[in-house]
């Protein structure tokens, strides 16, 4: 196997930038083209504009943003009204994390043709409202036991697009986000642990 | 539970906890997550798209290759594998970081090398070479063979076999039968395929046996091989034969990803395992945990080759052998298939003192004693515990990381290998991301804390060539 020569990465970053539009950097897409959009701009001709979204991306736009300000809304409840210190670092770092999450997706959905809507869906009305009638330590076990069923739902969602989206941007946010979310499942379960007895 | 004095009693909110994780999933993922999309564009447009994509494809995985190990051809003087005609690769190839050696990175702890990203890239998960399609991918001495033989056509147009070829199996391998030790290798240097399996097992096989041969040389429908437009062949495909991969009832190191996993950036690569040695085998499959090869002979069709899929499977043609017959027939086929001879070994798996190298038999001290291996791989049970393993790879490193379309995740536990013949079978792993037994030597030094010096590693790699 002979190593990588210099003028072949010369050439093939040339022919990256012109295939794809300005502006798109690393990571490249390589999709499965089967799933792109029939109405991809330049996909007949075998030159897609990728940042054209299919119907996966577009799902993933209302999922994400739906369940970023989710959590975001539920861990300024749990910054007030948790019991035991844990929670509230927990919560707090929730919303640090899931602000700045929440702001990189919506710079990408703002120029992607994707529409999202904001309005709160049913399942996160329904969790806050629980969350607001309960106080104490049960407050801190329903909510830790909601974050890990969320950080688990958000996980399966990200790895999901990774590889069934289309807009690199879509899937460059999923890849850099998808890490934090992955350790805040890992300290939401060892919480969750600590506070039932449940194991890690 | 004391939440529910404060709530007023409803017909919904039976238990908080409960409720709060049915909502959770009241609003559940999107079903292709699980279940595979039909095609949205022509075939025409598709296979243009891909073949377009194809050369930055594999300049990623190639670059991906090279980043984490050393590819080069550098054979062990002097041992080849069991049919003689290629040589074993020497050497530790997974590159380190700057700044480390081995000895520096086994010192640290687990949660060093966690923390510090410090994890050898080769040691982490390998993607496929294309992810998010994933699917069968075959050599090309595997693809020339066949288009030769059968006219038949197994090379995919958005992407090719991504290792080189001296990493790879000795093809076509060499084939010891079970039922006649004393003829050594039957295969007389051809690969089997429905076109000469008939007169080269005619007279050595039963009738039981050569029929099972011939199901398992006959190529049926497949995810990425069939008649659908939902393929990457350019032409509409017959399909691919269990032996494909399997090829001589070996490994041609032909790959492809786990049914058991989703969604797709999930699932991780699958090197095609041998199958010397399946009478022993007691559990199969990289998660499924199969307990007879019977039951992976039955079952594999109807998933379209390993794609845990039956929906998909059904569209583009299931083949259903009936289990009393004719699966019966494939198996009692790939029970006769004996590991390589090693004249070292006495019968209890152990070397013989009169015949073993003074290295090799120090290798088996590291083995059974220092080195832990003999733990799982038995030498009594064919250096095999029928068990599955968590090795918990994870301890060295932080999951999440995307690297060419793969998610690298925790692998959980996966089957005990066999060790006979282990030198005919690289890369090594379930994923195949080891290229050499030294590698693999490394590997477990750092996963199981063992502290070996160079000259017990340099041993146990002696040790393994001998099985």
């Amino acid at each position: 196997m002979h190593a990588v020569k210099p003028w072949r990465a010369i050439v093939a970053a040339a022919f990256l930038t012109l295939t794809l539009p300005a502006g798109a950097a690393e990571p490249v897409r390589f999709g499965n083209p089967a799933g792109a959009a029939p109405d991809t701009p330049g996909v007949y001709e075998a030159r897609p504009n990728l940042e054209h979204p299919n119907t996966a991306d577009a799902l993933f736009a209302r999922e994400a943003s739906l369940g970023g300000t989710g959590e975001v809304d539920a861990a300024k409840l749990a910054a007030r009204k948790a019991h035991s210190s844990a929670v509230k670092d927990f919560a707090n770092m929730m919303v640090s994390d899931h602000g700045k999450a929440n702001q990189q997706l919506s710079a990408v959905l703002s120029t992607n043709a994707s529409k999202t809507s904001t309005t709160p869906d049913m399942d996160h009305k329904v969790m806050l409202d629980q969350l607001e009638k309960t106080s104490g330590e049960a407050f801190d076990v329903l909510y830790i036991r909601g974050q890990v069923a969320e950080h688990q739902k958000t996980v399966q969602l990200y790895e999901w697009i990774i590889d069934n989206g289309q807009d690199p941007r879509l899937t460059r946010y999923a890849m850099n986000t998808l890490p934090t979310v992955m350790r805040h499942l890992e300290l939401a379960r060892s919480i969750q642990a600590q506070l039932t007895g449940s194991a890690p | 539970m004391t939440c529910l004095r404060r709530l007023p009693v409803c017909g919904v909110a039976l238990c908080l906890s409960t409720l709060l994780v049915s909502t959770a999933s009241a609003d559940p993922l999107p079903p292709d997550a699980t279940y595979r999309n039909l095609p949205t564009l022509p075939f025409d447009t598709v296979k243009a798209n891909d073949e377009a994509m194809k050369s930055q494809v594999m300049q990623r995985q190639r670059d991906l290759l090279n980043e984490r190990y050393d590819l080069a051809d550098r054979p062990i003087p002097g041992v080849m594998m069991s049919g003689g005609r290629k040589p074993v690769q020497a050497g530790v190839r997974v590159r380190l970081g700057n700044g480390l050696t081995w000895q520096s990175l086994a010192a640290m702890s687990p949660e060093q090398i966690r923390g510090q990203g410090a994890l050898p890239q080769g040691f982490l998960p390998v993607p496929h070479v294309k992810q998010a399609t994933g699917g069968q991918v075959f050599p090309e001495n595997e693809i020339k063979k066949i288009a030769f033989q059968e006219q038949r056509d197994l090379r995919r147009f958005d992407v090719e076999f991504d290792l080189p070829d001296h990493l790879t199996p000795e093809f076509p391998p060499p084939i010891f039968l079970t039922t006649h030790p004393e003829l050594g290798d039957v295969s007389k240097g051809q690969l089997l395929t429905i076109r000469n399996y008939y007169s080269l097992m005619v007279g050595v096989i039963t009738p039981v046996q050569m029929e099972g041969l011939r199901m398992l040389l006959t190529p049926f429908p497949q995810e990425e091989f069939n008649q659908t437009e939902d393929r990457k062949v350019a032409e509409q495909s017959r399909g691919v034969a269990c032996l494909d991969c399997h090829a001589n009832f070996h490994t041609n190191a032909a790959f492809h990803q786990t049914p058991d996993v989703r969604p797709q950036a999930a699932r991780f690569r699958l090197d095609t395992t041998s199958l010397r040695g399946m009478f022993n085998q007691q559990i199969h499959g990289s998660k499924r945990s199969l307990r007879s090869v019977e039951d992976f002979s039955e079952f594999e069709q109807r998933t379209a080759y390993f794609n845990g899929d039956q929906v998909s499977a059904q569209r583009k043609g299931v083949n259903l052998p009936n289990r009393d017959d004719q699966v019966a027939m494939m198996a009692q086929m790939q029970n006769i298939i004996d590991f390589p001879p090693a004249p070292k070994l006495d019968p209890t798996g152990h070397l013989d003192p009169t015949k073993a190298s003074p290295a090799e038999l120090a290798g088996e001290q590291i083995f059974m004693g220092k080195g832990k291996c003999a733990q799982c791989h038995i030498p009594q049970t064919a250096f095999m515990d029928m068990q599955m393993h968590d090795l918990k790879l994870e301890r060295f490193y932080e999951p999440g990381r995307t690297v060419n379309g793969l998610v690298m995740l925790p692998d959980g536990p996966i089957k005990t290998f066999t060790l006979r013949g282990i030198k005919d079978s690289p890369p090594y792993m379930h994923d195949g991301r080891l290229p050499t037994l030294a590698d693999t030597v490394e590997f477990f030094n750092l996963v199981l804390g063992l502290k070996l010096t160079e000259e017990e590693k340099s041993s146990l790699v002696t040790y393994m060539l001998a099985l």
